[in-house]
């Protein structure tokens, strides 16, 4: 058996990652606005992407660790990378590629 | 309402999670993107330290829960385009089977395994019948070795990975997005 790093497994599972699909179909129906926390001000600031960097770089300049704990989201035969440890405090991450909008929250 | 109104974002493919290291391995001219929030390396051990339940402010927004897996079980969840069918793999019972399973999804045939590399619980389609651990590398009975988050055929010719729509997530946030999901059972 594989050794389990479970505080990185685990804190990477912390919430539930959903996508775009989940807003489709019967469940979007279905919502239940009274269960939404809807305040005056935003405690997590989303993350608007608009620019991105080559993987590689980020782990020569030693911008992240080559342990660092990513995502790779894939859209339309397109992918980018996220950090995790931002995902879990942004919650909400959104961009385009190639003029396609994404957006993952976690 | 917006003008967008009615409209959706459509599906994103699969969301891998792995190291950057396994990432680049993976995808070697893939690029990141990086907030201007710093990174803690490390500050995940104490995030699962203090985080180790949901609190009630969050159970609020939630609907009923599942009772078939513990809320924070973690798995590895895959579902079809059209959300047909949806099944869940638990972590703790992909362990037991020593890393890896074969199973079938949606009629296809599937490996469930943990990936050391990127410390997760992925799934592949694949044909293989059975398939072995050797250290680090996962050997098919198709003669392919996935290794490091790439898949080589008998060759040594790099394959594209063909995986269903997935996510390693808790059992909690998987449950509720696909109320009616199989679980995987030993």
């Amino acid at each position: 058996m594989h050794r389990v790093v479970l505080s990185a497994v685990m804190f990477s599972a912390l919430t539930p990652l959903s996508v775009a699909h989940a807003l489709q179909g019967a469940r979007w129906e279905s919502f239940d606005s009274s269960r939404v926390m809807i305040r005056d001000t935003t405690f997590w600031i989303p993350f608007h992407v608009t620019e991105t960097t080559p993987l590689r770089q980020a782990i020569d300049d030693g911008t992240i660790g080559n342990d660092t704990r990513i995502l790779i989201v894939e859209r339309g035969g397109n992918r980018v990378a996220l950090v995790m440890d931002q995902a879990a405090y942004h919650h909400v991450i959104q961009g385009e590629m190639n003029g396609e909008p994404w957006m993952v929250s976690f | 309402m917006g003008p967008l109104k009615g409209r959706t974002l459509g599906s994103i493919g699969p969301v891998w999670q792995t190291t950057a290291e396994a990432g680049l391995a993976d995808y070697p001219d893939i690029e990141i993107a990086i907030s201007d929030r710093p990174i803690r390396e490390g500050g995940r051990r104490t995030l699962f330290d203090r985080v180790r339940g949901l609190g009630r402010g969050f159970r609020r927004t939630m609907g009923n829960e599942d009772a078939r897996r513990p809320t924070m079980d973690v798995g590895v969840g895959v579902w079809t385009e059209d959300q047909s069918h949806a099944k869940y793999y638990s972590l703790e019972d992909v362990q037991v089977a020593g890393d890896v399973l074969i199973d079938t999804f949606a009629g296809r045939r599937v490996l469930v395994y943990f990936a050391p590399g990127a410390r997760s619980l992925m799934v592949a389609y694949s044909p293989a019948s059975s398939a072995s651990w050797e250290g680090d590398d996962l050997h098919l009975t198709t003669g392919h070795v996935l290794s490091r988050g790439v898949l080589r055929d008998a060759q040594g010719n790099r394959v594209d990975l063909d995986a269903p729509l997935q996510v390693f997530t808790r059992w909690y946030g998987f449950s509720l997005t696909f109320p009616e999901t199989e679980i995987w059972r030993p």
